[in-house]
């Protein structure tokens, strides 16, 4: 008789603790938040990041906003803001073989676009642009690969994300730049995208 | 017919002299390209750095094709390859300053197999800032025990705090840690990293220091590495490996793929 009382009542606190367990499991792994398109089988991306007019709210850390290639390893290039930073800075960062490398280069003015850039050049290796600047050529990275126009915001989701993404390409088998063109939407909430257009749209939260 | 024949001799002359003057100019400068890839091959490999070879990939302006030789046997690097690439671009940087043709370099890592595990061109016309000329002679031993003192762990334990001198300038701090496992060093090491930082940043403002470079060495308790990273405020760059299940969270980085997520097609 008991034993029919206890039970449920067993796997009550089961579920309880399996739940409160998954929820801090949850806590300690989810440190990053996404938000933007992506779009698979390319050569290359490349689009206009803005960042914003007026700057953005930083409880913790930071975040980056960027194109990159990924699944793998991955060639990025766009611009981060962290606390104590007094402006965004671009750069590239490049994970091939388990070597890492994160550069940055000078600043972006708030209020103002530049393009990034990284493609396949024909030989196993891909070439990262940053404002029209070869910043870099790195391999070996195969083709073809997915590709991400995203928004990353880092350890805290009280971080403020407010990013333009304009003229969104991916480069084609035929090494045509063509306007992103797939569903591959990711926005991990509380943070969101505006979904109009595939190629251009505006990332924020929280 | 005579004035015809001295001019002939006269400009042949003036020929032969011309060409043994753009000879010896080519051969001068064959002769200084030789001697910056025997300068920078002794450059690197004083400071460790495992060069197999430097090849003059193009001349004018110079590009060289610098070979490391990693210790891995496979497609992934070895711990110190990264620190050793970083190092070679940097001395590169640096080396400009006394070749100015020096223009671009590939730096390629290759395994045991003499295959290519990851290759990198740059530009070595790179902003230093701040320039050598600015910093100032400080004491490394002052400046180690006022990190010792400031440097905030997170309950990972130090084993090793050093200050020296670099030879471009500055002052390169090398800190060495050990955590019990991953999954102890997955907690802390986004805060610690952007901790330290803002701690060397603040430090040099603040405190007067020159650290222009630091590094950090984590092990487990087995003394297996968990990270190895340089972080270089004169070139505006950070290099470092880390194990396989080291957190990503302090740095930015794309989602992974279904696969990798364990999730399948």
């Amino acid at each position: 008789m008991k034993a029919r009382y206890f039970a449920p009542r067993i796997v009550l606190v089961g579920v309880v603790l399996l739940a409160s367990v998954l929820a801090s499991t949850h806590e300690v792994l989810a440190q990053n938040w996404y938000a933007g398109n992506g779009r698979d089988n390319t050569y290359g991306i490349r689009a206009n990041i803005q960042a914003p007019a007026g700057g953005i709210y930083l409880a913790q850390d930071g975040e980056s906003n960027w194109v990159s290639t990924a699944y793998g390893d991955w060639i990025q290039a766009g611009w981060r803001y962290y606390v104590g930073y007094s402006v965004p800075r671009p750069y590239v960062e490049v994970v091939i073989g388990g070597s890492y490398d994160l550069d940055e280069y000078g600043t972006q003015s708030w209020g103002t676009a530049i393009e990034y850039r990284v493609e396949y050049d024909g030989s196993s290796t891909w070439n990262a642009y940053i404002d029209g600047t070869h910043r870099g050529g790195f391999g070996p990275h195969s083709v073809p690969r997915t590709v991400f126009a995203l928004s990353e915001v880092h350890n805290n989701s009280a971080n403020e994300l407010n990013t333009q993404f304009s003229y969104v390409k991916y480069r084609n088998s035929s090494y045509n730049w063509v306007f992103f063109d797939q569903n591959k939407w990711i926005y991990d909430a509380p943070y969101s995208v505006t979904q109009s257009l595939y190629y251009q749209y505006r990332t924020y939260g929280p | 017919m005579r004035r015809r024949v001295i001019s002939s001799v006269l400009g042949g002359t003036a020929l032969v002299v011309v060409a043994g003057v753009l000879v010896a100019f080519l051969s001068g400068q064959g002769q200084a390209q030789s001697d910056l890839v025997v300068e920078l091959t002794e450059r690197l490999t004083s400071t460790g750095i495992p060069v197999k070879d430097i090849v003059i990939t193009r001349h004018k302006p110079v590009q060289l094709e610098i070979v490391l030789q990693s210790t891995s046997d496979t497609n992934v690097v070895a711990p110190d390859d990264p620190l050793f690439r970083h190092m070679t671009l940097r001395e590169c940087v640096f080396f400009r300053k006394q070749y100015p043709d020096l223009n671009r370099i590939k730096i390629v890592v290759v395994n045991t197999r003499g295959e290519p595990i990851v290759w990198s061109e740059w530009s070595t016309e790179r902003t230093i800032d701040p320039d050598p000329a600015w910093l100032k002679e400080t004491n490394n031993a002052d400046t180690a025990e006022l990190l010792r003192k400031s440097i905030l762990l997170h309950g990972m334990s130090l084993d090793a705090l050093d200050v020296s001198s670099d030879s471009n300038g500055g002052q390169v701090l090398t800190v060495e840690l050990s955590v019990q496992d991953v999954f102890s060093a997955n907690k802390v090491v986004p805060k610690f990293i952007v901790g330290l930082g803002s701690l060397i940043n603040s430090t040099n403002r603040e405190q007067g220091t020159e650290i222009m470079m630091y590094r950090v060495y984590l092990v487990d308790v087995m003394g297996q590495p968990l990270l190895k990273y340089v972080r270089d405020i004169q070139l505006s760059r950070e290099s470092w490996w880390q194990a396989d299940n080291l957190t990503r969270d302090w740095f930015p980085h794309p989602p992974l793929s279904p696969q990798e997520r364990g999730e399948g097609q």
